[in-house]
């Protein structure tokens, strides 16, 4: 009986033989170059296939961004999009975290790349520091104020290495930008060229002018799109092609330096066809129509992005075009005080776009408009006229690419109201800047939250 | 005890202890009731927009 005893004690402690192994299941831990490029061939996918919500950016993203913004005019119709920003504040948190696992995924590849001499390590080290760049990037767009001179503001954690228990606090907003352009610059000096990888050179060097456009490092800034125009190999689409460029489903086409979705490894299109369906339950804004003037036809991007019924008809997708790099840098002429060369930059978007154009001087400018959304600069400067041209060329430009919110966001921040089934929603400055991960914050007495939100 | 050990199959928990029960959330600000002028205005948008799609039929 003992011995009976003792026989089904052991079978039940074999029985519980799991309990020592604790290695997550069906994982493998990298330690090649090809398996540590695998960790960054999972975001590529989620790029190219159209699933990325977080580091470019896909229509899912665009909905929102364009939900909140006033390109779409939510006083006709809401439509199937959030009604303003404030219906957004939880979603943004899970972003918040969202773009924290990727910048945990770039650390676990440089940490381990960094120092390898194979072109893999080189190429994959390179793509990791260009995604951990754009997150950052994106964070400081979204969970910061928009930068103001002279003023010390709150940045965004730096995690600079892969640390289970590391609980940094937030750094100041001039950190945050100056760790940013020290990633993509990194990325840059790799000079890596595989497609594969998607973030070449030229294609980083966006993203560094964009850094530090939104940091209004104007001479910084201006130099990146310079060499961008000279050098990255993009010409501006004309009007004859613009159309061909803009509305392809999932081809890289003409001056678009980098899109998402080219081809549907996600599998998302079925959703994408809501997403468009969604978007076309809002009509366009007068205000946006009328930026096309008297003629809107001969302006060919009047007749892609306004549909019948003055709906979108702009394929709605993220993407980085070199008309983007033309505007911006418009903008750094202005804003360095050389009108002249910011004005050829905006006269040669415009030979592109509009038939029979006229170029504009100083002189023919037309008269700053009262009664605008926008009233200041992003340096906080009342509008000139030549500013008012360049926003306006940049609102035709990039409308249904996620840019307006931002463009409401450094200009200003000006606060509008909307009314929905019959109550009146304010998008108030604070919506601007959205909350940092409210777990983050009430465990760690060291992380403040931005104003507004309690 | 033996057969009892045996129909347990001897599993443990996986999960850690909880340590705070904090919302993750915030509460969502509330509408208003909009004034008669901002009613008017949405009025006047919707009108603008009929306008639009009568003139462009």
């Amino acid at each position: 009986m003992k011995r009976l005893a003792i026989i089904l004690t052991c079978l039940a402690a074999a029985a519980c033989g799991r309990y020592l192994d604790v290695r997550p299941q069906g994982y493998v831990i990298p330690s090649t170059d090809a398996e540590f490029a695998s960790v960054m061939h999972k975001h590529l996918q989620d790029i190219e296939g159209g699933g990325d919500e977080i580091i470019i950016g896909n229509m899912e993203t665009l909905s929102k961004l364009e939900g909140c913004a006033d390109d779409l005019d939510a006083n006709i119709a809401v439509g199937n999009l959030k009604a303003y920003a404030g219906d957004l504040i939880n979603n943004r948190m899970t972003e918040y975290c969202n773009y924290y696992e990727i910048i945990r995924d770039c650390n676990i590849v440089i940490g381990n790349l960094d120092g390898r001499s194979s072109r893999l390590a080189s190429d994959v080290l390179s793509c990791a520091y260009a995604i951990k760049g754009i997150c950052y990037y994106d964070l400081i767009r979204m969970y910061c104020d928009a930068p103001e001179e002279g003023v010390q503001q709150l940045g965004v954690p730096i995690v600079d290495r892969f640390d289970i228990q590391d609980r940094p606090a937030r750094a100041t907003l001039e950190e945050s930008i100056d760790y940013t352009e020290k990633l993509l610059r990194k990325s840059i000096e790799l000079k890596m060229s595989d497609d594969l990888f998607i973030f070449k050179e030229y294609i980083t060097k966006c993203w560094l002018a964009r850094t530090m456009f939104w940091a209004e490092q104007w001479d910084g800034c201006a130099k990146v799109c310079e060499d961008i125009i000279a050098n990255g190999g993009y010409e501006l689409s004309s009007r004859e092609t613009y159309a061909d460029v803009i509305q392809a489903e999932n081809d890289r086409k003409g001056e678009v330096i980098i899109r998402t979705h080219i081809n549907n490894a996600s599998e998302l299109d079925w959703y994408f066809g809501y997403i468009k369906g969604y978007i076309n339950g809002r009509p366009i804004s007068a205000d946006f129509v009328k930026l096309f003037g008297d003629e809107p036809q001969k302006d060919v991007r009047y007749g892609v992005c306004v549909g019948a019924k003055r709906l979108n008809g702009k394929t709605p997708e993220m993407r980085v075009r070199l008309s983007e790099i033309v505007l911006m840098l418009a903008e750094c002429y202005y804003h360095q005080g050389k009108a002249d060369k910011a004005l050829e930059q905006l006269n040669k978007l415009r030979r592109e776009r509009i038939e029979g154009v006229t170029d504009l001087t100083e002189a023919t400018l037309p008269a700053v408009r009262g009664g605008g959304r926008i009233t200041a600069d992003a340096r906080g400067n009342a509008l000139t006229p030549l500013m008012q041209a360049i926003m306006d060329e940049r609102r035709k430009e990039l409308f249904m690419e996620g840019d307006r919110w931002f463009e409401l966001k450094r200009n200003g921040s000006p606060e509008w109201w909307i009314i929905n089934n019959g109550l009146k929603y304010t998008t108030r400055r604070y919506m601007y800047t959205a909350p940092i991960y409210k777990g983050d914050v009430d465990l760690n007495p060291q992380m403040a939250q931005n104003e507004g939100y309690e | 005890m033996a057969l009892l050990g045996l129909a347990t199959g001897c599993k443990y928990n996986e999960l850690p202890p909880k340590t705070d029960d904090a919302t993750t959330t915030y509460t969502l600000p509330a509408g208003e009731i909009p004034s008669a002028e901002e009613k008017a205005v949405q009025t006047q948008a919707r009108n603008e927009y009929n306008q639009y799609l009568e003139q462009n039929k």
